[in-house]
């Protein structure tokens, strides 16, 4: 029975069938374990005495993030329209910066991305497993996965390990048959489809952005100067959050990554449009 | 105002509190600490310190690092205090304590010298150290190598910061003094010679900041006779230099760095000269 | 976190040939969030010396005006400039005073004595001064300059060249943390004369 294949059965049909509806089972939600801590040490409680800010930064978790999404529709036919994801780019553990230049837009099939916020490796690690569901998801069931039913999974999988110390807030934005669509989704095992959304550290200053100059109807160059804009000003305030701004735009025929840009260059640029001298007035 | 008034109003001003420490802060402090914030890291010297008497006199030493927390604070720290000409202490413990309470002891013990006219022994500085030591139950972090020749002869004492006090022919204090008193136990011999006494130190210090993480950098040495009293220092280990010369050289051309205002601030230069000697 | 991280803040000096260098970053927050972009940590206390205080920045305002007081009474008493290893000494006082309850900020001292030598020092919140020939820094940063400074700092660099070592260490030190940062100022100290710059850093 060991290393058993398909070819093993390619002489019965009815063995055939009975094999794949036996291997091609949909993945069960925990088919795999973590390593358990002892008995009677609870996990929340082991996290904060190894990976608090009391343990020096070299074990704490990365985190402090700015990330936002939002979804428009094309204001003049030259346009496509869909959903503009931004993110910042910095890593940092305390007030040390751990990393400049990490992807906090995580893919998730062809049409579909995971945005990343909190901590690193929970971000990664469960994207990856949602990612994997969704592509078998897809070789299963010959269609594509729906943003929604992604999103859910994912929430329900962080819901099975609620107040077990995850750190995960994450909107899962992409296209799918019914149009484009943003959900977040967190570690609380919260779930909610939004048309504008931020989290993170700075995601109040991203929002202050957004909410003052969003407009259902947008042009692509204008849906991107604001996701870049709201970023930048997030960065800003925020101590958390810095380095480039990753952007992706997904409209409904493709997905596109813009190159990075550097957020210090932004606020320069933004400080001449101002046309205001703010640099510091040095004095005795 | 004229000098005189303000010289006669100084002592009315709630300044210094005659020089005593000032608690109006503890409180604050303490609510700071309940709500979360950590007090901060403070400079302790993580030291490897030795003292040796040999015949007629006596040779301390220290290592030159002071740290706070991981990282060197100081890589030339001056750990051997001066309090007479003859009397010399080495300090462990936190640094800021060590620096005030030697200060204090120099200046009490000339002070002495001065009003009784002869040189003071190594007992009053130690009595002086231990009492105000006690009086702080050991808050105050200096833990003290005192030693010296005075007319009764060469004298070796080590006080810690709660007021203990003892008597020795030799011995090590600080993070590296388990390495450095293994070197004594083994080597140390009653009436040595100078010579002897100096390479036995040296070698200690060395096994305290070659197994110590908190000490290194350099050594100083002082061989008080009673005679002469010789500093020596800061001398390097080979094992504490840098692995290569630094001849990687960062030059950066003028205007390098952009800058985005500038302004100068141009004053009056007073001529003066050098009057320290 | 820790009271020395609450509003952020890196102050860094170089020593140079008959001059010296003092920067400090600009940003003053509230933890994660940046207040504001103007709070120089350097300030003057005599023509040729600086004094620099990193840390929390309620007690370095506070501590800053003792030591203005201090330094005028001493002015006033001795008829003549305070000199860097005066100062430093003075504020190692005040700070020490307060050894059981102390002020949440590391002072730097950085100038040119009366023979135009060069004297900088730092101290932990309690008053122990390390003054090392080279470079000394304070405040979130300290690590990160600490290291830089050991490869950027030459012997007897001249005024433009110690500018331009200073300023680059201290961008180097923005990058990598987080709770500093929004712009820098740098202090050029000659014996004749100061020159302020301010210079471009990362705001982010």
């Amino acid at each position: 029975m060991w290393g058993e294949t398909f070819d093993d059965f390619e002489n019965d049909e009815g063995e055939m069938a009975m094999a794949k509806q036996n291997l091609i089972a949909e993945p069960a939600r925990a088919d795999f374990t973590f390593a358990k801590l002892p008995l009677g040490i609870q996990p929340v409680d082991f996290m904060k005495t190894h990976f608090a800010e009391t343990a020096g930064k070299s074990m704490q978790f990365r985190k402090g993030t700015t990330t936002l999404a939002f979804v428009y529709e094309p204001a003049t036919p030259a346009d496509k329209g869909g959903i503009i994801v931004a993110v910042d780019s910095r890593a940092s553990s305390g007030e040390y910066i751990s990393s400049k230049s990490v992807m906090k837009i995580l893919d998730i099939g062809d049409r579909m991305v995971a945005t990343m916020a909190g901590g690193a490796a929970d971000c990664q690690f469960w994207t990856r497993i949602v990612a994997k569901y969704c592509t078998l998801y897809e070789l299963r069931e010959k269609t594509s996965i729906t943003v929604s039913a992604a999103s859910k999974y994912f929430a329900n999988t962080l819901y099975g390990y609620r107040g077990q110390g995850l750190s995960v807030g994450s909107m899962v934005a992409g296209y799918d048959k019914k149009g484009p669509q943003i959900f977040k989704v967190d570690s609380e095992g919260d779930r909610c489809q939004l048309k504008v959304c931020s989290v993170g550290s700075g995601s109040l200053n991203a929002y202050g952005i957004l909410d003052n100059h969003y407009k259902p109807k947008m042009t692509d160059d204008e849906a991107r100067k604001l996701g870049l804009r709201a970023i930048m000003h997030a960065t800003y305030r925020d101590s958390g959050s810095g380095g480039v701004c990753n952007l992706c735009h997904i409209t409904p025929t493709e997905k596109i990554r813009l190159p990075p840009m550097d957020v210090s260059k932004l606020w320069y640029e933004f400080a001449d449009e101002l046309g205001r001298d703010i640099t510091y007035n040095p004095v005795e | 105002m004229a000098t005189a008034d303000v010289k006669s109003t100084v002592p009315h001003m709630d300044m210094d509190r005659g020089g005593a420490f000032d608690f109006s802060n503890c409180i604050r402090n303490q609510a700071m600490c309940k709500m979360g914030g950590k007090a901060p890291k403070l400079t302790s010297t993580g030291t490897t310190i030795v003292a040796v008497a040999f015949k007629g006199g006596l040779v301390m030493g220290a290592d030159s690092r002071a740290t706070a927390g991981n990282i060197i604070a100081d890589k030339h720290c001056e750990k051997v205090h001066k309090l007479t000409e003859s009397i010399y202490a080495c300090g462990a413990g936190t640094a800021a304590d060590l620096d005030q309470v030697t200060k204090m002891l120099s200046g009490n013990l000339r002070l002495l010298e001065l009003n009784t006219g002869r040189k003071a022994r190594v007992i009053t500085a130690l009595r002086q150290a231990k009492q105000h030591l006690f009086n702080y139950q050991g808050y105050i972090g200096a833990y003290l190598l005192i030693g010296g020749v005075d007319p009764t002869g060469p004298h070796l004492y080590m006080c810690s910061a709660n007021g203990t006090t003892m008597a020795f022919p030799f011995t090590a204090q600080g993070s590296g003094s388990y390495a450095a008193i293994t070197i004594l136990e083994r080597d140390f011999k009653v009436d040595m010679t100078k010579d002897e006494a100096e390479k036995l130190v040296q070698r200690a210090l060395e096994a305290g900041m070659h197994g110590d993480n908190a000490s290194g950098n350099s050594l100083n040495l002082v061989i008080i006779e009673p005679s002469e009293t010789v500093f020596k220092g800061p001398i390097v280990p080979e094992f504490c230099k840098r692995p290569e010369p630094n001849d990687l050289v960062y030059k950066f051309q003028a205007g390098a760095t952009k800058v985005l205002k500038h302004k100068t601030y141009k004053y009056d230069v007073v001529e003066s000269m050098d009057i320290t000697h | 976190m820790s009271i020395m991280s609450y509003t952020g803040g890196t102050v860094v000096a170089m020593a140079g040939d008959e001059c010296v260098c003092i920067a400090s970053d600009l940003r003053i927050g509230e933890q994660m969030t940046t207040i504001a972009t103007d709070q120089k940590k350097v300030h003057k206390v005599t023509d040729k010396v600086y004094v620099g205080l990193a840390g929390f920045q309620s007690d370095a305002r506070t501590v800053l005006e003792k030591i203005m007081f201090r330094k005028n009474l001493y002015e006033l008493r001795e008829n003549r400039n305070i000199k860097p290893q005066v100062l430093s000494e003075m504020i190692s006082n005040l700070a020490y005073q307060h050894r059981f309850g102390s002020y949440f900020t590391e002072p730097l001292v950085a100038g040119l004595d009366d023979t135009n030598k060069p004297y900088i020092c730092c101290m932990d919140t309690i008053g122990c001064v390390s003054a090392p020939r080279d470079f000394v820094a304070v405040g979130t940063g300290q690590e990160y300059l600490l290291g830089v400074c050991e490869n950027f700092w030459r012997e007897n660099m001249k005024p433009d060249e110690l500018f331009e070592a200073t300023a680059q260490s201290i961008l180097s030190c923005l990058e990598r943390d987080a709770a500093s940062g929004w712009g820098a100022v740098v202090y050029t100290i000659t014996k004749d004369k100061v020159n302020v710059s301010t210079i471009k850093a990362r705001m982010d």
